[in-house]
């Protein structure tokens, strides 16, 4: 049954009780149809007329299976169900490519949401009712919408540079675009790098070996206006000829044919008025679907959003360059600011360690210092420039070069403190520090202290037993620039430990300093016997929740009578620091000045001999080794080279020296190498050499 | 740091050589050439003043008869100044250098030496 005009306006007044009429639904906007159980149309209103581009009236009959293939494709398998139910399906989604075309290429496709529901005829053979909703632009804003958080997203994951290109340049796809290409410009505006994307992995593949092969891959006009003036470009219907056309060199073509462009958006990347690049979308030939002025506008937004992105990318990494730059500053820095190598002084033995603060820079204001003087003595210094980071640090360089120059011109303890304290405070930068200096004489023990308003430092005695020590001194240096300093002396038996030490190792925010010590006390109680542990040992003891820079230096006296055991090389400038420690063993060993002047005069014979004929200039080294046993001195000096037959050091005198130094005197050459070993009774203190 | 310092002195009819310091192998060489520039072809001779030499030992004794022999060959003398008790003087003693070279506590005695026939 057909239902015409004429019959229309033949029809009674509409009643508003009556059930809802056809007419009113015959031009409404949305497309309503019904059919029968097996697919012909029975009405069709306007809207739907106008899906296929026909007046209405004229679908009556016709098979849907026939001028709407898509939407029976659909409809067909729960038409049956539907009707046999009387319930409805909804939400059906159709996609259907309007037949109409025009010179502005081929419409876009529509996407349609159909609901199939039961018309009731009043008898058992039910018709089918079809309403389609065209969600054609729903659809393309959920899109939209999906594409650009997308874009969004990556800003949270500023990962990898490579993977965020690649993630930025496939955005768009497969919503968009078929393929997309990131063009990045280099400092010089030029095109740099292209990254290209594809719906297909292997077609990208192929693109993506074309691209790196070509030289310039963003060549082509368009592209370079789009970079010139930031206005996006949209080429659509692109064809073959136009390849050939835009291609730069052969690899650009070859590279333009495999992606096969039908349309392409052009946006830039622009962060203002700055612009770093380009994204290009395309539809390909295999699609043949083409761009609008509406594609413009998602990829300008898209393009801003990338390039926000890949600015973002860059500060990040250059910040991440400027940091690691300060850090390895910072490193070098730190090294050169602590001493490279503690002095190797007989008769003791010292360790020194150094923890930067858990927070901002590892580099800070505390230090420690020690310096083998002339005269066989060990200056010690321990220090803490008020503050933290590069400026601490660099008034920590200023100072421990001053405090070492004083030292090294035999400077006592307390005239060190006060020469450096004025030229500390006459910078009057307002840096402070706490400084504690000492100067011990490993072969007697005996140590001078001044302290300048540092922590005391504490002292292991050989019975185990700890105890600080609270010397005299002056304020804190950089403080009161003519403050008078003091200085304590005293003396550490063989085998003592002392422990230099700043606040950082026994102070904790809200906790008396006692404690601290108290802390530290304990430690040293328990602490290994070795220098090298120790000071380990006590940065260990440390609570968690310590966060200042802290050094530490631990120094030993040796236990008396140990013997000596050096090596060094075999080289006539080794002689004279050989010949002071020698003495110094000497001395510590309670050996008389007499006789030790002798024995150092026996043992550089030997040594000297060792050096001039034991080997080629350079070769080795000579290791001498002292140890008094009952009374009696013995003295081993060994190389491994070969004694040259030729006369000794001196013409034979020095041999000749040794024998008549000593009470017993044995050369023995092997293979391998030389022992000289000597003794000499200490039964004649001072004694006269025998002649 | 140098081991030793040679300081000169004309003091007619000698030259006064001071060796303050501590001569081993490692410098010989150096205080052999520092000593020979100092000495000028006339004159008596020189005094060798060890009085502030720390430390001598076979290879500077080696150093000191040759001086001997370079100046004889010039006709001229070598004395040799050390203090009383010090080890230097031992060592010369040790190494009998007093028997063939004169060996004073004083410097001007050294010079007077020098100056006598």
């Amino acid at each position: 049954m057909q239902t015409s005009p004429n019959e229309r306006s033949a029809d009674p007044a509409p009643d508003a009780r009556a059930p809802f009429g056809a007419a009113s639904l015959q031009h409404a906007p949305l497309a309503l149809a019904t059919i029968t159980r097996d697919g012909r149309i029975r009405h069709a209103n306007d809207a739907w007329g106008a899906l296929l581009d026909r007046p209405a009236p004229t679908l009556a009959d016709e098979a849907l299976a026939r001028v709407m293939p898509k939407v029976w494709e659909r409809v067909a398998p729960v038409a049956e169900w539907v009707a046999t139910h009387g319930i409805a399906v909804t939400d059906l989604e159709v996609r259907l490519q309007p037949q109409a075309t025009s010179r502005h290429g081929p419409a876009g496709e529509r996407h349609w949401h159909l609901d199939v529901f039961p018309v009731d005829r009043g008898d058992l053979d039910g018709d089918i009712g079809l309403l389609a909703v065209d969600t054609t632009e729903r659809d393309r804003a959920e899109r939209e919408i999906r594409v650009l958080a997308g874009a969004s997203e990556l800003f949270a994951q500023l990962g990898a540079r490579e993977e965020l290109l690649d993630r930025a340049a496939r955005l768009a796809v497969p919503d968009f675009a078929d393929a997309s290409i990131l063009y990045l410009t280099g400092e010089d505006g030029r095109s740099r790098r292209a990254v290209v994307t594809h719906r297909d992995p292997e077609t990208e593949a192929r693109l993506a070996a074309l691209v790196a092969r070509a030289s310039e891959p963003g060549a082509d006009g368009a592209l370079a206006r789009v970079l010139r003036t930031g206005v996006p470009a949209l080429r659509a219907g692109v064809t073959a000829p136009d390849w050939a056309r835009s291609a730069a060199d052969p690899d650009h073509h070859a590279f333009l044919v495999e992606l096969a462009a039908c349309s392409a958006v052009t946006a830039p990347l622009a962060i203002g008025d700055r612009r770093i690049g380009a994204l290009t979308l395309c539809y390909t030939s295999a699609s043949g679907r083409w761009h609008q002025q509406r594609d413009v506008t998602l990829a300008q937004e898209l393009g801003r959003r990338v390039a926000q992105l890949l600015e973002n990318l860059r500060l990040t990494e250059e910040a991440a360059r400027v940091a690691a730059r300060d850090r390895d500053v910072v490193e070098i820095l730190q090294r050169s600011l602590l001493p490279a190598a503690l002095p190797d002084v007989p008769g003791v033995r010292i360790a020194g360690s150094y923890l930067p603060a858990s927070e901002g820079l590892p580099i800070g204001g505390d230090w420690y210092d020690a310096v083998s003087l002339p005269d066989g003595r060990l200056f010690l210094a321990i220090g803490d420039v008020v503050g933290h980071g590069v400026r601490a640090a660099s008034a920590m360089g200023r100072l421990r070069t001053a405090l070492h120059m004083w030292a090294c011109e035999g400077l006592q303890p307390a005239a060190a403190l006060a020469r450096v304290n004025r030229h500390f405070g006459a910078a009057r930068d307002g840096d402070m520090a706490t400084l504690c200096a000492l100067v011990l004489d490993p072969a007697t023990g005996e140590l001078c202290i001044a302290s300048a308003g540092h922590p005391p430092p504490a002292v292991r005695e050989p019975d185990g037993s700890v105890r600080f020590v609270t010397a005299r001194g002056g304020p804190p240096v950089g403080a009161l620039p003519h403050a008078v300093y003091r200085q304590d002396a005293m003396q550490l038996e063989p085998g003592t430990m002392l422990v230099l030490y700043t606040d950082g190792l026994v102070e904790r925010r809200g906790e008396p300093i006692d404690d601290g010590l108290a802390r530290l006390e304990a430690a040293l109680a328990s602490a290994p016997s070795h220098v090298d542990d120790v000071a380990v040992h006590l940065l260990a003891q440390r609570p968690a929740d310590a966060v200042d820079d802290v050094a530490v230096l631990v120094v030993q006296l040796a236990a008396r009578g140990a013997p000596l055991a050096l090596v060094v090389p075999a080289e006539p400038r080794a002689l004279a620091s050989l010949r002071q420690s020698f003495e110094q063993w000497l001395r510590a060993v309670g050996v008389a000045p007499g006789f030790r002047q002798e024995m150092v005069l026996a043992l550089n014979e030997a040594a000297a001999n060792a050096v001039e004929h034991a080997y080629r200039p350079g070769d080795g080294r000579v290791h001498v080794e002292a140890d008094l046993r009952e009374g009696v001195l013995h003295v081993l000096v060994r190389d491994w080279g070969r004694w040259r037959p030729a006369r000794a050091v001196g013409g034979g005198r020095g041999l000749s020296l040794m024998d008549t130094l000593t009470d017993e005197l044995t050369v023995t050459t092997t293979e391998l190498g030389t022992d000289v070993v000597m003794r000499r009774a200490l039964t004649r203190p001072g004694a006269e050499p025998r002649t | 740091m140098t081991l030793a310092e040679i300081v000169a002195e004309d003091r007619p009819p000698a030259t006064v050589v001071a060796v303050r310091g501590e001569v081993d192998l490692s410098n010989v060489d150096v205080v052999r050439a520092a000593i020979v520039d100092a000495v000028p072809h006339d004159g008596h001779g020189v005094v060798l003043d060890l009085s502030a030499t720390r430390y001598l030992d076979s290879s500077g004794i080696r150093l000191l008869f040759e001086l001997a022999e370079r100046l004889q060959g010039r006709r001229q003398r070598l004395a040799v100044v050390v203090t009383e008790a010090a080890l230097v003087r031992r060592v010369l003693v040790l190494t009998k250098l007093d028997e063939a070279i004169p060996i004073l506590a004083d410097v001007d005695d050294a010079i007077a030496v020098l100056a006598s026939p």
